[in-house]
């Protein structure tokens, strides 16, 4: 909190006493004319009032929002007596737009002004977001002018008020079923046998059988007593290993927001069908959450998720953390470019730990700058040839890998995943 | 630093120089004319470096070259009171582009605010040219108050300068 003399009143009193002075030194009326008149309005600033302090305070935001949503954020602005114009820097996160405004004006680059402030007013702020992520307002900087703008005083006030922004949300009708399930009520069918609906087998009866799972039909026709065995419904561990990584000095953002986008919509058409959800980011660190469920559940890996913040990861213990993190049952989905080396060693080791290993690969080739010299043509064509080494390598050891073109629908990878997978159990027999 | 930051200055500095083209009668001395641009020079640097004593420096700049051509006894042309509201909209908007480096402001107020201001200034000086004609300014007494003015003015100069600093 600080109330200062604004430039102007400095300048006027600064050329005013100037003036009076070499005036009368000089016995010339001219400056003592210009000066006085450069006091009278220093004098009438003054006196018109010195500023107040306003406090700004941000009491109403959304706890989470999706992208392109408007939401409403309201600031309350308080002061002792009555303040004038006043301005309000929101100190707001970049790709946030306060929209439209009720109690006050929208100047540029998030910047409101209100004419007047007597003792509190309300101020309804409709925001737009561009971007997924973490976006926040706050702490406000407000800045008040004295009625003749003499005298400013600027205040900081307020705690930063954040929330998440969730992408556009993507149905996704076409998903990739795991494999092996736990032991949760779900809507897989298991492949145990236990209580359930999907018919698996007949076996003789046994002591301590219900006598409802008696197959009547087959006893009747054969010696002794015959049960119906069954498959138990069950739900599956799906966890999404997200590859954020940026080399720095590359401008390959747009991978990173593929990757998140894509994962947001997996989390929740997964979360639809009741598995149990776990995700592991790989950006500047790694983070993980184990598999769970529920809406609490949700939000923390979606805030994981959108928090991540692009960057180069430290392998060293990669490895042993993402391998603990996907344990049997889960299915582990890796949403990756595939552009760092490691990431297929990191695959490989998960999937060698016995974990259901799937690649999307999100197609980095239109994101890179076209090859103009033969010397980098021929380059860029070896990188292709060896990117297609790493891919036959991962299909070999049974982890599929789906490229996704930007330009597809996300469910075409997770088609080709599944025919990949059908296919390969044919093979298996 | 924005652009409106740029055009506020620009402005400024543009208005400072018509009125040191306007103001430089062909009887004034070398040295009117000299002031007229050391002032200039010194609010160009001041804006480009940011330091708001140049806001200062130019009131006091042209106020002494006020002086410097009565007591060369050149005519002052244009009329004081247009010398003025152009001293007066320098001011301004050179505090404009000092204060869009810190803060937000609305545009449309400010900029009412310096023409206002400007204005009244220029009937103030009108009115004290009409009250102060004839009348002789060259006893002892003036020159005494002058004297004791002046050291007030050098030092409220200094206090200002010293609480004056880099913006932005």
């Amino acid at each position: 909190m600080k109330v200062t003399p604004s430039i102007r009143l400095r300048a006027y009193i600064t050329g005013g006493l100037v003036g009076l002075a070499i005036g009368l030194a000089a016995g010339s009326p001219a400056p003592v004319m210009v000066g006085t008149a450069l006091l009278v309005i220093a004098v009438v600033g003054i006196a018109g009032g010195r500023s107040q302090v306003v406090t700004a305070e941000v009491i109403e935001w959304p706890q989470s929002m999706i992208e392109g949503e408007k939401r409403t954020v309201r600031i309350r602005l308080t002061t002792e007596g009555r303040a004038g114009r006043t301005y309000l820097d929101l100190s707001a996160s970049e790709g946030l737009v306060v929209d439209s405004a009720q109690g006050c004006r929208v100047l540029s680059d998030n910047r409101l002004t209100v004419p007047s402030v007597d003792g509190t007013r309300d101020l309804l702020l409709a925001v737009d977001t561009s971007g997924w992520g973490r976006h926040h307002v706050g702490p406000i900087v407000t800045y008040t002018e004295s009625p003749l703008g003499m005298f400013d005083s600027r205040n900081r006030s307020g705690e930063r008020r954040s929330w998440v922004v969730i992408p556009e949300e993507t149905a996704l009708r076409r998903l990739l079923a795991p494999i092996e399930t736990n032991l949760h009520a779900g809507d897989l069918v298991s492949k145990s046998r236990g209580p359930g609906s999907e018919f698996a087998d007949l076996r003789g009866f046994r002591q301590g059988d219900d006598p409802r799972n008696i197959n009547w039909r087959v006893s009747s026709r054969a010696e002794g007593l015959w049960v119906n065995e069954r498959h138990p419904e069950r739900n599956g561990d799906v966890l999404l290993l997200v590859d954020a990584q940026l080399e720095s000095g590359t401008e390959l953002r747009a991978l990173v927001d593929r990757s998140v986008r894509l994962a947001a919509a997996l989390l929740q058409s997964h979360a639809r069908h009741r598995h149990r959800l776990g995700l592991v980011t790989l950006d500047g660190l790694c983070r993980w959450v184990g598999p769970g469920t529920g809406e609490l559940h949700r939000r923390r890996l979606l805030e994981q998720l959108l928090g991540v913040v692009p960057g180069e990861v430290v392998w060293d213990a990669v490895e042993r953390t993402v391998v603990r993190a996907a344990k049997r049952p889960s299915m582990v989905i890796a949403l990756t470019p595939l552009l760092d080396p490691n990431m297929g060693g990191l695959l490989n080791a998960v999937r060698r730990s016995g974990v259901d290993v799937s690649v999307i690969e999100i197609d980095a080739s239109g994101e890179l700058p076209e090859a103009q010299r033969e010397d980098r043509a021929l380059g860029r064509r070896i990188w292709r040839l060896d990117r297609d080494r790493l891919r036959d390598r991962l299909s070999a050891v049974g982890i599929p890998n789906a490229l996704w073109d930007p330009a597809d629908s996300p469910e075409v990878p997770l088609h080709q995943l599944e025919l990949w997978r059908m296919s390969w159990r044919r093979q298996l027999g | 630093m924005a652009t409106p930051t740029r055009l506020t200055a620009l402005l400024s500095v543009l208005l400072a120089m018509g009125l040191n083209f306007w103001s430089s009668p062909q009887a004034a001395s070398g040295l009117v004319v000299l002031v007229g641009w050391v002032t200039i020079g010194l609010l160009a640097l001041g804006l480009a470096i940011g330091h708001q004593g140049a806001v200062a420096a130019v009131a006091v700049g042209f106020i002494l070259r006020l002086g410097l051509i009565g007591a060369v006894g050149a005519p002052i042309v244009p009329d004081l009171w247009v010398q003025t509201a152009l001293l007066i909209l320098v001011i301004e908007t050179a505090s404009i582009s000092f204060t869009l480096r810190v803060r937000p402001i609305d545009p449309l107020v400010v900029m009412l605010r310096a023409v206002t201001s400007a204005l009244l200034a220029g009937v103030a000086v009108e009115m004290m040219q009409l009250l102060v004609s004839g009348t002789d300014t060259s006893g002892l007494l003036v020159r005494v108050a002058g004297v004791a003015a002046l050291v007030v003015a050098g030092g409220w100069v200094i206090r200002t300068w010293r609480r004056s600093g880099l913006v932005g």
